[in-house]
C-alpha cells in the first residue's frame, strides 16, 4: 500500500511539474490572454475658460456602446442584434471589427439617447464582448460661439496616429481636430493612466486595478473675453445678415480685438461659423458634406485662414516706409489732382492740396501712388516684412496663412513677367498682388499703435493643472519695427483724423478716442465673387492717447465702403469695451484673472 | 484519560499543515462573491477537531459497539435523502438540518464503511465474514449510487475492496469483481456521468461546455508556474474562471496561487500523513487497528488522487472532495474523525506492556496480525 500510495503521489507530482513548469508559460499566456487587459485610461480633458474664468468648453458625461472584438464569443447571435440596434448592416459591422484592434474597445456609437441606452445595456448584459461605457463629451457653453478658435475633438485617425503613436496616442483616442483643441491638444489631454482590468467568464469587468491614475488635463484660460466675443459676433452677424439680404449672396466677415501691448486676443470672430456639437458626438457624413457645400464656407476662419488685399489700410505701411525713408515729413504737403499717371484716386475729382496726415484721414490714393513710386518695391517690401507681412503672425491656432508678400522675383517665377512700376504703385495703396490675413493687419495696426512693436497674437493666457501649477504661460513676444516714434505718431494722428473728420467718422465716440483707417478693396469678378463685389476693411485702435486695443473688421465681398459697413461694427465693439462713463468706474484697470 | 499521554503528535502535524494550507485556499477562492464559506469552514474545522479528539481518546477496540448504531443511522440518513433530500446540480445528496445547515450522509457513509468492514473483518477471515462485509456495504453503495453520486459510491467500493484485500481476500478474485463492476457501468450511469467520462477522455470535445471545468482548471494550475501568483492573486481563481473552486476544484487555487511549490508541498503533506497512518496500521496491536488504518489511508489516498487528478486531467470529473480542503462540514468532520480513529490505534500501540484487553482471542490475533502486516507492506 505504501508503494501504491507513493506511486499515485509521484504520478500527481510529475503531472503537476509537467503542467506548471514545462508548460507553465503556455498556460500562463492562456490564462492571461483572454481575461486580463491592461487598458489605458484617458484622462479627463482640460476645460477651456475665458479670461474671467467663465467656462466655455467643459466635459459632460455620455454613454457609448463599445465592442471588444476579442471577446465576442457568439458573433452569429451578437452581430445581428447589434445591427438591429445601430441600424447598420452585419457586413458593415464585420468590416469595422476586422479593421479594429482585437483587445481595444471599439466605439460603435457615442452619446446614446435614453431609449438606445436601455437597449444597449440589455445587449451588454447578455452578449459577451458588448459593453456600455461612460465617457465624456465636450460641452460648449455658448454653442456655436467662437467655434473657429475653440475647435473640437474627434477620434484620432490613421494619419494622425502614425506620427503620434510614439507620444502615447492610441487608436480610439480623442484628439483636437481644429482650433485651440488641436493647438493645445498635448496640454489639454492630460496624461493617460493605466489599469489592469480583470474580466470574468461572461466578459464582464470584475475588478480594475489602477496601475497609474490618469492626470487630468490642465484647464486652459484664454485671453478671450467671452462677453466681448458675443458682442463682436452679434454685431458682425447682424451686418452679414443685412448684406446677404442686400446682395443675395452669402459672405463672410471677421473681427478681432487684441491688446496692442501684449498681443492678447480679446475676441476673434469669424462668421459664418460651424456648430461644433455634431463634431463632438461624431459628425455624420451627410452633415459634413453640407458644411463643405455651404456657400458661406463656415469651416474657413477668415481671420487666419484667408488672405485678401489690404486696401487702403496698407497706407499705414506705405506712410511709415516713406517717413522713415525720408521721402517726406509729417508736415509735408501734397497735391492730388485725382490721378497719378494712369492710376486714379478713389475721389476722381481729386483732393486738391492735402497735408501728409490728412492724406491718411481722407485716404488720398494719389499721395501714396507717388510715395510708392518714389521709394520703389524693394524699400516697400522691406517695411512690409518689418511689420510681419508675408509670415504668419504666430497666433496659437493651427493652419494660419502667411499671406503673400510679392517680389519681382516671385512675379518673374509665377507670372513669367517682370515687375512694373505700376505693380509698385498698386501695392502702395494695398491693391495688386499683396495678400494679408485680417490678423496680420491687426498686428500692423497694433505696431503703429504701440510705438513700433510687432506682437504675437495669443489666445492662451495660462494653463493651470488641477493642483494649481502653471503648465503653460505664453510670454508676450515682440520685435521692433525700425520706424522712429515721431513718424508712427504722425501715422496715428492721420488715423485719428480719419475718425474725427475723415473716412471713418462712424467710430467717433464721445467716451473714447478711436483712431482708424478704412479700406475698400476693388475686386474683379471671379468664381468665388461672381459680381466682383468690394471687400471692406476697418483697422483701428483706442484710446488714441494711450493705445490699448486694436479692433480690426473685415467683410468679404460686402460691396460698399469700409467707413460705412466695417466701421459701425468696430463702433459696437468699442462701445462694449468702453461703456459710457467707463473711465470713472473702472479706471482702465486690467480685469483680474478669476 | 490516561491513554492520551501516549498520543503521537507527529500524526497531527501534517494534518494541521493541510488544514491551514487548504483553508487559506478556500479563503482565497471565496473572498469575493461567496457568503462566509471560509468562516463556516473554520467552524467546521473546530468541530472536527473536537470530534477527532474524542475519537483519539476513545479506545478503538470498543468500536464494535459503535458500529451497529452508526450503520443504522447512516442507512436511515441515506434513506431520508432519497425521500426528502435537497437537490443540487441534479443529484440529491443533502439533508437539511434546519438552522445547523445541511448534512451529507454520503460522507458519513465513508466512515461507516470503514468502521463496519473493519469490525466484521477483524475476526478470522472466512467466506461468511467476507460476504457479510460485502452485504453490509451493498445497501450504502446502492443508496449513494442512485442519488446519483458515482464518485462516493466508487470510494466505498475501493475502500471496502482494499480492506478486504488486506484482510486476506484473494486479490485475483477482487479484481475480477471490480472488472465486472466496470463493465456494468455504462448501464448504470446517467447521461451527465457518461458525458463527464467522455470529456475526460477528450476535453476538447466541448471546451465551453462539459470540458470547460477541465480546461479551466488545467489552465489555472498551469499558469501558476513554479512559485504561483501569490495567495489571493490568482486571477482565474478570483474571478470565477474555475467553476466550483471552493469545493471540488479547490486544488486549482493551490496550483494557481502557490504554484508547483505549493502543490507539491500539499502532496508531500498528504504523503507524510499517509505514511503516518500506514505506520499506525503496521504498529497496531491487533487486526482491527490495522484494518481501520487501511480503510482511512485508502479513503484519503484515493480521494486525493481522484480529486487532484481530476483538476490536472488525470482522472474524470466525478465530484469527490479533496480531504480537509473542499468546503463542507460533513466531509471535514468525517475525515477528522477518521484521523481520530487512527490516532487511537497509534496510542494503543505506544502504551507499553499493556496487557491485551482482547485476551479472549489471543491465538486468532497472532495469525491475523501477521497476514495484515504482509499485505500492508505489499
Amino acid at each position: 500500500m505504501a508503494l501504491g500510495g507513493t506511486l499515485l503521489l509521484t504520478v500527481l507530482g510529475a503531472r503537476l511539474y509537467d503542467l506548471q513548469v514545462r508548460r507553465g508559460s503556455e498556460y500562463a499566456d492562456r490564462a492571461y490572454g483572454n481575461s486580463v487587459v491592461v487598458e489605458k485610461k484617458a484622462a479627463p480633458r482640460g476645460r477651456i475658460l475665458d479670461r474671467h474664468g467663465e467656462i466655455l468648453v467643459s466635459n459632460a458625461p455620455q454613454f457609448e456602446l463599445v465592442l471588444i472584438p476579442s471577446e465576442l464569443r457568439r458573433k452569429d447571435v451578437t452581430l445581428p442584434l447589434l445591427s438591429k440596434l445601430l441600424d447598420e448592416s452585419v457586413e458593415d459591422l464585420k468590416k469595422k471589427i476586422a479593421k479594429a484592434s482585437p483587445h481595444a474597445p471599439l466605439v460603435m456609437r457615442r452619446d446614446l439617447s435614453l431609449a438606445t441606452l436601455a437597449k444597449a445595456t440589455e445587449l451588454a448584459e447578455t452578449q459577451p464582448g458588448v459593453a456600455v461605457r461612460a465617457g465624456a463629451i465636450r460641452r460648449f457653453k455658448y454653442g456655436k460661439m467662437g467655434s473657429h478658435l475653440l475647435g473640437y475633438v474627434g477620434e484620432i485617425d490613421a494619419v494622425e496616429l502614425r506620427t503620434r503613436r510614439s507620444r502615447g496616442y492610441a487608436l480610439g483616442d480623442s484628439i483636437g481636430k481644429r482650433g485651440l483643441e488641436k493647438q493645445y491638444d498635448t496640454v489639454l489631454r492630460g496624461t493617460k493612466g493605466s489599469e489592469q482590468v480583470h474580466i470574468d467568464v461572461l466578459g464582464r469587468t470584475v475588478s480594475q486595478f489602477e496601475l497609474r491614475p490618469p492626470t487630468p488635463g490642465p484647464d486652459l484660460y484664454l485671453n478671450l473675453d467671452a462677453q466681448l466675443q458675443l458682442t463682436a459676433e452679434k454685431a458682425l452677424g447682424e451686418t452679414l445678415a443685412e448684406l446677404e439680404k442686400q446682395n443675395g449672396e452669402r459672405s463672410g466677415g471677421t473681427v478681432v480685438v487684441m491688446d496692442v501691448r501684449t498681443g492678447a486676443v480679446r475676441a476673434l470672430a469669424s462668421l459664418p461659423q460651424y456648430d461644433p456639437r455634431p463634431f463632438a458626438r461624431g459628425i455624420k457624413a451627410k452633415e459634413y458634406r453640407a458644411l463643405l457645400d455651404d456657400p458661406g464656407f463656415p469651416l474657413v476662419n477668415r481671420m487666419i485662414h484667408s488672405a485678401f488685399s489690404p486696401g487702403s489700410t496698407f497706407k499705414m505701411i506705405t506712410a511709415s516706409a516713406a517717413l522713415q525713408g525720408g521721402l517726406c515729413t509729417p508736415y509735408s504737403s501734397f497735391f492730388c489732382g485725382g490721378s497719378f499717371g494712369p492710376a486714379n484716386c478713389f475721389v476722381r475729382s481729386g483732393h486738391g492740396g492735402i497735408s501728409f496726415e490728412d492724406s491718411m484721414a481722407h485716404s488720398c490714393d494719389v499721395v501714396y501712388y507717388s510715395l510708392g513710386f518714389q521709394m520703389g518695391i524693394d524699400h516697400l517690401r522691406k517695411y512690409c516684412a518689418h511689420y510681419g507681412l508675408g509670415t504668419p503672425t504666430g497666433i496659437d491656432l493651427p493652419a494660419e496663412t502667411e499671406g503673400l508678400l510679392p517680389s519681382p522675383a516671385w512675379k518673374e517665377e509665377v507670372w513669367e513677367d517682370r515687375w512694373y512700376d505700376g505693380d509698385t504703385i498698386n501695392m502702395s495703396i494695398g491693391q495688386g498682388f499683396l495678400l494679408v490675413s485680417p490678423l496680420q493687419m491687426a498686428v500692423v495696426t497694433a505696431a503703429v499703435a504701440n510705438g513700433g512693436y510687432v506682437v504675437r497674437p495669443t489666445l492662451a493666457k495660462v494653463a493651470l493643472a488641477r493642483n494649481g501649477a502653471v503648465v503653460l504661460q505664453p510670454a508676450p513676444e515682440k520685435t521692433k519695427v525700425p520706424v522712429a516714434p515721431e513718424f508712427l505718431a504722425s501715422v496715428r494722428r492721420g488715423m485719428r483724423g480719419a475718425v474725427t473728420h475723415g473716412t471713418s467718422t462712424a467710430t467717433n465716440l464721445p467716451q473714447v478716442k478711436v483712431a482708424g483707417k478704412t479700406g475698400t478693396v476693388e475686386n474683379s469678378p471671379s468664381i468665388h465673387n461672381r459680381h466682383g463685389r468690394n471687400h471692406v476693411w476697418f483697422v483701428s485702435f483706442a484710446p488714441y492717447d494711450d493705445p490699448r486695443y486694436t479692433v480690426v473688421v473685415f467683410l468679404e465681398k460686402s460691396h460698399g465702403y469700409g467707413g460705412s459697413l466695417a466701421a459701425p461694427i468696430a463702433r459696437k465693439v468699442y462701445e462694449h469695451l468702453y461703456p459710457e462713463g467707463w473711465d470713472t468706474v473702472e479706471n482702465g484697470e486690467e480685469p483680474k484673472l478669476l | 484519560m490516561n491513554r492520551l499521554r501516549y498520543i503521537d503528535f507527529s500524526l497531527y502535524v501534517p494534518l494541521a499543515g493541510l488544514l491551514a494550507l487548504l483553508w487559506l485556499a478556500l479563503y482565497s477562492a471565496t473572498q469575493f462573491g461567496q457568503a462566509g464559506e471560509a468562516v463556516r469552514q473554520a467552524a467546521y474545522i473546530l468541530v472536527g477537531a473536537v470530534v477527532m479528539f474524542l475519537f483519539t481518546a476513545f479506545d478503538y477496540r470498543k468500536i464494535r459497539h459503535v458500529a451497529p448504531p452508526l450503520y443504522g443511522v447512516t442507512l436511515l440518513a441515506l434513506g431520508a435523502v432519497m425521500v426528502m433530500g435537497e437537490s443540487v446540480n441534479g443529484s440529491q445528496r443533502w439533508l437539511s438540518l434546519g438552522p445547523l445547515g445541511t448534512f451529507q450522509p454520503s460522507e458519513l457513509a465513508k466512515l461507516t464503511v470503514i468502521v463496519s468492514a473493519a469490525t466484521i473483518l477483524s475476526g478470522t477471515l472466512t467466506w461468511k465474514r467476507a460476504l457479510a462485509a460485502a452485504a453490509a456495504l451493498a445497501p450504502l453503495f446502492l443508496l449513494i449510487l442512485v442519488q446519483p453520486d458515482l464518485g462516493t459510491s466508487l470510494v466505498l467500493v475501493v475502500v471496502g475492496g482494499m480492506m478486504a484485500y488486506v484482510a486476506g481476500v484473494n486479490g485475483t478474485f477482487l479484481f475480477s469483481v471490480a472488472g465486472l463492476g466496470v463493465a456494468a457501468l455504462p448501464f448504470v450511469l446517467k447521461e451527465y456521468q457518461r458525458d463527464r467520462l467522455m470529456v475526460f477522455v477528450n476535453p476538447d470535445i466541448d471546451p465551453q461546455g462539459m470540458g470547460y471545468s477541465l480546461v479551466q482548471s488545467q489552465t489555472a494550475i498551469g499558469s501558476g508556474g513554479l512559485l504561483g501568483k501569490g495567495l489571493l492573486r490568482g486571477h482565474m481563481t478570483q474571478h470565477g474562471f474555475v467553476p466550483e473552486n471552493w469545493t471540488d476544484f479547490i486544488f486549482t487555487v493551490v496550483g494557481e496561487e502557490l504554484g508547483l511549490v505549493g502543490g507539491l508541498g500539499m502532496l508531500l503533506m498528504f504523503a507524510f500523513l499517509f505514511w503516518k497512518i500506514l505506520l499506525a496500521g503496521y504498529g497496531s496491536v491487533d487486526r482491527l487497528g490495522g484494518l481501520l488504518c487501511t480503510g482511512v489511508a485508502t479513503l484519503l489516498m484515493f480521494q486525493v488522487f481522484v480529486n487532484v487528478g481530476m483538476t490536472i486531467g488525470l482522472a474524470p470529473v466525478v465530484g469527490l472532495p479533496l480531504p480537509f480542503g473542499s468546503y463542507g462540514g460533513s466531509a471535514i468532520i468525517v475525515y477528522m474523525a477518521a484521523i481520530g480513529i487512527v490516532g487511537s490505534v497509534r496510542i494503543q500501540s505506544r502504551i507499553p506492556e499493556e496487557p491485551l484487553s482482547d485476551a479472549a482471542h489471543p491465538s486468532v490475533e497472532g495469525v491475523v496480525i501477521g497476514s495484515t502486516f504482509r499485505r500492508l507492506r505489499g
